[in-house]
């Protein structure tokens, strides 16, 4: 019996520091961790430019950069502290809000175009949304493309009638190649191998269109931002240039980000597509990161929570107390 | 032991039990653990009665235990029918033993979710991944049981038998078959074991339902609440299955342990 309570007492006592740990700041940083995706975004860019750890280096903090396949993960490591920014898809970041992570969404990386898409195999006789009925389809879960492709289906009243495959992106290709699925939902660089023998039915620029936007972002864990608002406009004002050069010069981005991700120009090209890169003053004056986007994660919210993927829609003060553009806002005063 | 003895051991389980509870509800009332990390036994309990009213996913709670008990019955089944004779003959002829002995002894050790990817890859997405990947862990305990069985059957038994003109086949079912019995039986136990470890992992690719299907998937949505009930439901039927195959073990070989 003492024994069991000595057990216990000990357990309480881990209970209560873990409890305390997770609510202070951090103290003196001296090491940044970023969540990257596998992708040639704004980050790959000024990562092989070196403008972020340029930047770091001045301000004497290491970093560190670890890739997630998807959000999903990237979520789980924001609880456990184990990085301080990531960047996911939007739906990520609603379920992190909805699941009151301690984080805040600081920087729309890039709002997505054709770098995701619904392709289907040629010769498999789908070529309207209809003949999606019936069929297997693979996306991963809780991802932009599961959100895109929800929304697709539900325009085109199938919801009910097709399978819905939850697969790592590296699974449906392997299940792709098998011939184990017709159809899927997802994104770069696996699009790329699908392509050669499929074609795109609908892709996120279509969606972006029709005003359903999807969006990579990036979350700060809110430890790190309260203790360290500086290092935040730091990084951002880097990623930021990267933006800007997009724009003005963007063999020199694509190159770097090609380099960094280990692709051919070309490839790297095709890979980010027709995503935008929007700079800090274009979302300031277009009122994205106030307006724009904010309306579209209430939208995303209420969706999410109508399939039942989270436990309630998120309502638009929280979406909005979720958004730091205080960040975007300073950058793009500049 | 005498009863008084069992009594109060087993009051020292209910305790603690109790204790873990109690430790559980004050961490989560006085908040010293964000909700995310560990929900309360309330939330948990009322999640629970929600997914038994509304399902998850849009499937009833109890079809996502009974596909999963699908799953894994039916690998169970398959690798009773299949390693109990191999096992059986490995135990009696030296030639069967030595080739597929080595083969089981390399497959035995590896984690099944080394040779998961590799089996949808052969097999497919289907159900028959699933379901094979449940037969490979529960075949090795059977058949090694098996083996053993048979080797602790004592010469005498069988010297006897055929000294009294019991032919092979005789000697096969009526002496060796019903000695290994109990080995056999210890085997199967274990075997559930460790499919019902591997039902997670099993329902991890490509799934759509299944206990273990949803706390995957509930995890990707950061549902812990979820998560946690999913894990109870395993937790309590992994203690009912092994009561449930001490009891059919007690009423077939009734002589073993005596």
């Amino acid at each position: 019996m003492k024994k069991i309570v000595r057990f216990l007492t000990v357990l309480v006592v881990i209970l209560l520091l873990s409890g305390c740990t997770n609510s202070t700041n951090d103290k003196k940083t001296t090491e940044v961790r970023i969540g990257i995706l596998q992708v040639p975004n704004d980050v790959a860019a000024s990562r092989q430019l070196k403008y972020i750890n340029d930047y770091f280096d001045k301000e004497n903090i290491k970093v560190k950069y670890i890739i997630f396949d998807s959000g999903v993960d990237a979520n789980k490591a924001l609880i456990s502290g184990d990085i301080d920014f990531a960047t996911m898809g939007d739906t990520n970041a609603v379920v992190a809000l909805t699941s009151k992570i301690d984080a805040k969404l600081v920087w729309v990386n890039d709002v997505l175009g054709n770098n995701e898409g619904l392709v289907v195999r040629n010769g498999s006789g789908i070529k309207n949304f209809d003949d999606l009925a019936g069929q297997k389809i693979a996306t991963p879960f809780a991802s932009t493309s599961h959100y895109s492709l929800m929304m697709t289906l539900k325009k085109h009243h199938l919801l009910n009638k097709v399978s819905l495959l939850d697969m790592d992106t590296q699974d449906i290709v392997a299940a792709w190649n098998r011939g184990d699925i017709s159809a899927a939902y997802t994104w770069q660089p696996t699009l790329t191998p699908m392509l050669k023998n499929g074609h795109f039915l609908i892709t996120s620029e279509d969606l972006r269109n029709q005003n359903r936007i999807t969006a990579n972002v990036t979350l700060v864990r809110g430890g790190f931002e309260r203790s360290n608002p500086k290092l935040v406009s730091g990084l951002l004002k880097q990623l930021n240039k990267s933006h800007a050069e997009m724009q003005s010069d963007p063999e020199v981005t694509i190159k770097a980000a090609s380099k960094q991700m280990d692709l051919g120009y070309s490839e790297a090209k095709s890979q980010i597509g027709t995503s935008k890169w929007l700079t800090a003053k274009q979302m300031v004056d277009s009122e994205f990161l106030s307006e724009t986007f904010p309306e579209q994660l209430y939208i995303t919210g209420k969706f999410m929570a109508q399939q039942q993927t989270i436990d309630h829609a998120p309502s638009k003060k929280e979406i909005n107390d979720f958004i730091a553009d205080k960040y975007v806002n300073e950058l793009g005063d500049d | 032991m005498n009863s008084k003895g069992k009594k109060k051991y087993w009051l020292i389980t209910v305790t603690t039990w109790l204790i873990l509870f109690v430790v559980w509800q004050i961490a989560t009332s006085f908040k010293m653990v964000p909700e995310i990390l560990l929900p309360s036994p309330e939330k948990v309990v009322s999640t629970f009665v929600k997914l038994s009213e509304y399902g998850y996913n849009g499937i009833p709670l109890w079809q996502h235990f009974l596909i999963t008990m699908a799953r894994l019955l039916s690998a169970v089944v398959l690798a009773i029918i299949t390693a109990i004779p191999l096992g059986l003959i490995s135990g009696r002829i030296k030639i069967v033993y030595s080739i597929f002995d080595s083969i089981i002894q390399f497959i035995r050790p590896i984690p099944p979710l080394a040779y998961y990817t590799i089996l949808i890859l052969w097999v497919g997405i289907g159900e028959t991944s699933k379901v094979v990947l449940l037969y490979l862990a529960a075949f090795a305990p059977i058949y090694l049981a098996c083996i053993s069985g048979v080797n602790r059957v004592k010469d005498d038994y069988i010297k006897s038998a055929e000294s009294l003109g019991a032919s092979s086949k005789q000697v096969f079912f009526h002496v060796i078959f019903p000695s290994a019995l109990p080995d056999i039986f210890t085997g199967i136990r274990t075997a559930v074991g460790m499919a019902y470890t591997t039902v997670v992992a099993a329902e991890m690719v490509a799934a759509t339902y299944g206990i273990g299907w949803m706390i995957i998937n509930a995890s990707k949505y950061l549902k812990s609440d979820v998560m946690f009930v999913g894990i109870i439901i395993l937790g309590i039927t992994g203690v009912v299955l092994d009561q449930i195959l001490k009891y059919v073990e007690r009423k077939i070989v009734f002589w073993s342990g005596r």
